[in-house]
Parts: C-alpha cells; sequence; structure tokens
C-alpha cells in the first residue's frame, strides 16, 4: 500500500512536472515569438476583395501575448477594442476601432491566438460594390517628368511638385531608389504634400524591387508609386535595431511610401522573408494577392503596416475632373 | 336630246363629286404630312435642345474645382443672373455659354454653377452595397457635430445592417483617422437585427433613431478633414446633418445647363414662327474623387488573397 502510494506520488509528481514544462514551453512560444510568417496593422484594419468558396481571403497569424509590452499586438486585427490601452471615439463613450480590424468579402483565418468568430469588421460580405481604377486611368492624366530631374535621383528632385502625378519607368524609380540607397527622400524643395509616380514600361511592367529603406525627411511629405507590375520589397529591407515592442508602435516605418499594383496576379506585392522586422507604411493596395512571407523568432510582428491618414486625406483633395482615381460623383437629372 | 343631256349633267355631277371627294382627300393628306413634318421638326428641336444642354453640362463637368470654384465665388454662373421665367436673361457672360459650330448656330447651352447642398444643414445620400461615400468635412465649425442618419435600403444580402465610418482629421501636422463599425438599433426596422457573428463587444449598437434611421454623431474635432461612410451587405441611404444649425459644407458643385433650339433665325432653324425649344440638365459632380474602400485600410487587395505564407 505504502510503495503503491509512493509510485501514486512519483506519477503525480511526473505529471506535475510534464504540465509544468509545457507551460513554460507555451509561455516561451506565445509571450516571447512566434515561428511563423504573420503581420499586423495598426492605424487600420485589412480589406481583401477575394470570394471564392472553401477558401481564405486572409490569413495570418495573431499570437496572444499576455503580457507587456508585447501585448500592445495582442490580436489587433480581430479584436481591436479589446487591446490595450483601449482607444476611445472623440466623444469618449465608444470605441475607437483605429488599431484595425478585417473586412473580406470572403472568410478569413487566423490560425492561432484569439478566436476567429470575433471580427472588427466583419467577413463573408461578398463582392466589393467599387472597382480599383485600371492602370490606364493613373496613366491618362499622368505628365512628363520635368527635363531638370535626374532621373536616376527622382526622389532628390527640386522642380517636381506635389500633387502631379509623373509618368515614369520602372528603370528610373529602381534606378533612383539605387541613388537613394537609403537615405530620406526630399522633393519639391520645402513644399512638403504628396508625390506620385506612375511607372509606364512597355508591357509587361518590370518589377519594383525595393532593396533599401525608404524614408521621408518630412512628416508632411510622402511618395506614391503606382504601377502595373509588381513590387517586391526584399528581406533586407527593414530595421535591425528595433529597441523593444513598445518604441515599435511610434516609431518611424522603414518604408514611408504607398504602393498601388494594378499587375491583378499572383504576388502583386510581396514581402520577402529576412531576418529584419519591417514597417511600412499604408494603405497598401494591389489588384492580386499581396503575400507575406516574413517569419522571425521575435517578439513583435514580423511585417507591421502602420496606417498613415495622411495619404489618404491629401488624395482626397485631388484636383482633378474626371478624377484618376475614380470618377467624380455625378448624379444626372432630366427635365 | 333630252334623254342624252340629263346622262351628260349626271357625269358632270359625278365628275365634280369625285374631283370634290378628291381635292378633300388631298387636302386631309396634305394637313397630316404638314401637320407630321412639323412634330418630326418639334421632336428634331428637342432632342437638339437636349444634346446641346448636355455638351454644356459636359463642358463645365471637364472644369477643376478650382475653375468651378471661381465661378461660383465671383458670382459669374449664378442662376438667378442667367434664366428667367421665360427663358434666358438678355444679357450672359461668354464663360456661362455654349455656343456650337456653323451649321448649328440655332442651337447653344447656358450653364449655371453652384455649390450643393444649396442651403440648409441636412445632405441626404445614398450608397450601394459594400461601396464608400465621402463626406467633405473641410470648412465645418470645429464646435458642431455631425450627426449621421442611416438605413439598409435593400435586403438583397443578409436581413441586418452595418456599415463603417472612417473620421479623418488634422490637428497642425498630425493626421487621425477614426473608425468605427456601426449596426442598426433593432428595433428601427422588421429586417434590421444584429447579424449572426456580430459581437456588441467590437461594435456600436446605434441606440439613437430618427423615424426610420438608426443615428449616430461624429464629433468634429480640430481640423475636420473627410468622414468616409461604407455600406456593408445592404446599400444604406445616409442624412448627413450638423448640428448647431451650422451649414453643410460644400460637397461639390451643382451645373444647371440648359439647351435652346430658336427658330426662324438668320442663317439657322427650320421653324419659321414657332417659339424657342429648351431642355434642361442638372449635374452635381462631387469636389471629392470616389476613392472607394481601399484607401481607409492599412492593406487591401480587390480580388485577391492577403496572405502570411
Amino acid at each position: 500500500m505504502v510503495t503503491g502510494f509512493l509510485h501514486g506520488t512519483l506519477v503525480f509528481k511526473h505529471i506535475v512536472f510534464k504540465i509544468f514544462i509545457l507551460l513554460s514551453l507555451f509561455l516561451t512560444i506565445t509571450n516571447r515569438a512566434y515561428a511563423a510568417p504573420w503581420f499586423t496593422t495598426y492605424g487600420a484594419g485589412v480589406l481583401s476583395g477575394y470570394d471564392v468558396s472553401g477558401d481564405y481571403s486572409v490569413v495570418t497569424i495573431q499570437p496572444f501575448f499576455a503580457a507587456p509590452p508585447a501585448n500592445v499586438f495582442t490580436s489587433t486585427l480581430v479584436q481591436p477594442g479589446n487591446v490595450s490601452p483601449i482607444l476611445m471615439s472623440p466623444d469618449h463613450n465608444t470605441y475607437d476601432f483605429s488599431y484595425g480590424g478585417i473586412l473580406s468579402s470572403g472568410d478569413y483565418e487566423v490560425k492561432t491566438g484569439v478566436s476567429d468568430t470575433i471580427d472588427a469588421f466583419a467577413k463573408n460580405i461578398g463582392g466589393l460594390g467599387d472597382s480599383l481604377p485600371d492602370y490606364q486611368s493613373f496613366l491618362r492624366y499622368a505628365e512628363v517628368l520635368p527635363s531638370s530631374c535626374d532621373i536616376t535621383q527622382l526622389f532628390t528632385c527640386d522642380d517636381l511638385l506635389p500633387g502631379k502625378f509623373y509618368e515614369v519607368s520602372s528603370s528610373d524609380i529602381n534606378l533612383s531608389l539605387n541613388t537613394l540607397s537609403g537615405a530620406s527622400y526630399n522633393m519639391g524643395g520645402a513644399s512638403g504634400g504628396l508625390f506620385i509616380f506612375v511607372v509606364n514600361d512597355t508591357p509587361p511592367a518590370s518589377t519594383i524591387t525595393i532593396q533599401k529603406n525608404i524614408p521621408s525627411n518630412s512628416t508632411s511629405e510622402r511618395l506614391v508609386i503606382i504601377t502595373s507590375g509588381k513590387v517586391d520589397i526584399r528581406g533586407g529591407v527593414g530595421n535591425v535595431n528595433t529597441a523593444n515592442q513598445a518604441l515599435y508602435i511610434t516609431q518611424d516605418a522603414d518604408v514611408q511610401v504607398m504602393f498601388i499594383s494594378t499587375f491583378g496576379g499572383d504576388s502583386d506585392i510581396s514581402l520577402d522573408s529576412s531576418s529584419n522586422p519591417i514597417k511600412v507604411e499604408g494603405p497598401m493596395i494591389a489588384k492580386g494577392k499581396i503575400s507575406i512571407k516574413k517569419q522571425l523568432a521575435v517578439t513583435w510582428p514580423p511585417v507591421f503596416i502602420q496606417f498613415n491618414p495622411f495619404y489618404t486625406t491629401e488624395l482626397a483633395k485631388l484636383d482633378k475632373s474626371p478624377n484618376i482615381f475614380g470618377p467624380s460623383t455625378a448624379r444626372w437629372s432630366y427635365e | 336630246m333630252n334623254k342624252k343631256g340629263r346622262e351628260s349633267g349626271q357625269t358632270l355631277l359625278i365628275v365634280i363629286f369625285a374631283i370634290t371627294l378628291g381635292l378633300v382627300a388631298l387636302v386631309g393628306v396634305s394637313t397630316r404630312i404638314v401637320s407630321s413634318t412639323k412634330r418630326v421638326f418639334i421632336d428634331n428641336a428637342y432632342y437638339k435642345a437636349q444634346a446641346v444642354a448636355e455638351a454644356g453640362a459636359e463642358k463645365f463637368l471637364q472644369k477643376s474645382n478650382s475653375e468651378l470654384k471661381t465661378l461660383v465665388d465671383d458670382n459669374t454662373c449664378q442662376p438667378s443672373a442667367l434664366y428667367t421665367p421665360t427663358g434666358f436673361a438678355a444679357s450672359i457672360p461668354v464663360a456661362c455659354t455654349l455656343d456650337m459650330a456653323d451649321g448649328f448656330t440655332e442651337a447653344r447651352a447656358v450653364m449655371a454653377v453652384e455649390t450643393y447642398p444649396t442651403s440648409g444643414n441636412t445632405y441626404d445620400v445614398s450608397s450601394p452595397a459594400n461601396s464608400t461615400i465621402s463626406i467633405n468635412l473641410i470648412g465645418a465649425a470645429s464646435s458642431s457635430n455631425v450627426r449621421v442618419c442611416w438605413q439598409g435600403t435593400s435586403v438583397a444580402g443578409p436581413a441586418y445592417a452595418e456599415i463603417l465610418s472612417f473620421y479623418y482629421s488634422r490637428s497642425g501636422g498630425t493626421y487621425k483617422l477614426t473608425q468605427q463599425k456601426h449596426t442598426c438599433y433593432e428595433f428601427v426596422g422588421s429586417w434590421c437585427s444584429s447579424p449572426a457573428w456580430y459581437s456588441a463587444s467590437d461594435g456600436i449598437e446605434d441606440t439613437m433613431a430618427s423615424i426610420d434611421y438608426s443615428c449616430f454623431y461624429v464629433p468634429v474635432t480640430t481640423g475636420p478633414q473627410l468622414l468616409n461612410l461604407m455600406s456593408l451587405v445592404n446599400g444604406s441611404s445616409y442624412q448627413i446633418t450638423f448640428t448647431g444649425n451650422v451649414s453643410v459644407p460644400a460637397q461639390g458643385y451643382k451645373i444647371t445647363s440648359v439647351g435652346e433650339v430658336k427658330s426662324g433665325l438668320t442663317g439657322g432653324g427650320s421653324l419659321a414662327g414657332s417659339t424657342a425649344t429648351r431642355k434642361k440638365v442638372v449635374v452635381e459632380k462631387s469636389r471629392m474623387p470616389n476613392l472607394g474602400p481601399w484607401f481607409d485600410f492599412a492593406v487591401a487587395s480587390e480580388s485577391n488573397k492577403i496572405v502570411a505564407e
């Protein structure tokens, strides 16, 4: 009987030890790193118009980080109202959902973490009512570059004007990015505003390849690149000196550019895998697939897409008629 | 002779009767032909008037917002200065007219432009399912609130209504987006209930109502810029009201174009003696581009997946 009791005690200890080991392992995984590609957004959410039965519109992983400081990333895509600190709307009475949320024509999959049945926005909403304008509509109003601008140094040309659409080749963009080599862009003198480039290659357009960080010199100046080809953000782009998760929320994005790809195929925009976490600005818009391949054993998201309202606010002020991004609403009536 | 003479007289009467009958028929047919011809000409004049009115509206639609604003600000093409109850004013600025080329000189259009909404503090607008509309807030008083009342307009999808609101503001060099999801108050409409997968903890159930509309407020902070509203699954109609008797900021330009085809003019016209034919076309042109929903999200794909793989 005593032997039996001792044996039972040993078995109990063994089980407790196993549970402890498993719990430690679980905490190690969930509270420190998640070894799989995943991404999160901040400031706005994710929208996919993909609607194929039996397939997912959006796939990501949302590890559940319970302890600070990593908990700032807790399920921001699926439960923005539950993150800490909770943002409130300007009247302080309702939640502000500015952390983000998924809106998808079909279903979405969040591979782990909290239940994906609780969504910030909605899923299975069906086809979107709007269409992204095709490439030609962007190109139609683009202007020729000023002759004074060196096509290998576009992003430091003082003679560019904000709010204009400039016609360039993918080679011009790639050359100018190489020349910039990670330094800040600074166009139009001190004017600030949106500087918009539309790639016009002989079809098919070549890929825009981002190999270095693209910071802006000012919070009031941003770069927009529109292409009918692909955009490939290489693995070396990003920040190797990320201090900690809390700072990661507020620090500047590594790529302060808005990309629009109207390629309409597989991997219109891709973020390659590497050892660097990367923070890019959104909106990041594609007609086709956006593929995020970055997998890191770090305690912050390998890919962090920070929405910058500057782009949308400034685009809404564009004085073009008819407008490039879509016809201005024109309601006709006859009497 | 008497018998022969009577027969000749009868023949003459028959001939006269036949001729009279023929003439009557001829006059009738002629009148009908003239009438039909005239109607064709009138129809033609209406079509011409409508065509020239559309051409006039198109001419103004091609103008940039700043050009239209200049015309509004200096009252060059103000409707009350151009139109009278019986036609056009005696003197019309060249900037407000469209004269047709040689060969069509009997037709012209007179175009007026003003901002809309033309008065009041309420603005009605609607959008189809899964689409976004934009409300311009630049110029709105920061002390006011924007009251958004909305209701689903169709039940093509599931029997519920939801919208997303995206409020953009700017304070100095800081740009901000505040976004919310709203679901309509359950008792407002018989078909308007919370969706099966809706969780009250992550959305706002609008508790205010105005007749058949669910309502919520968007407090206007410093530097209001833009309010985008996206209706989910079903279409929605909106009543946007600026509280405190604040006028709705101009949402766009209302272009009125009246086409006129004048008859009997020297060198043109085909209906001598008839009155001028006029047709009116009204176009409301939003001052903002229709960006669509893409620009309200950090990452968006129009028709494919967004995948971590």
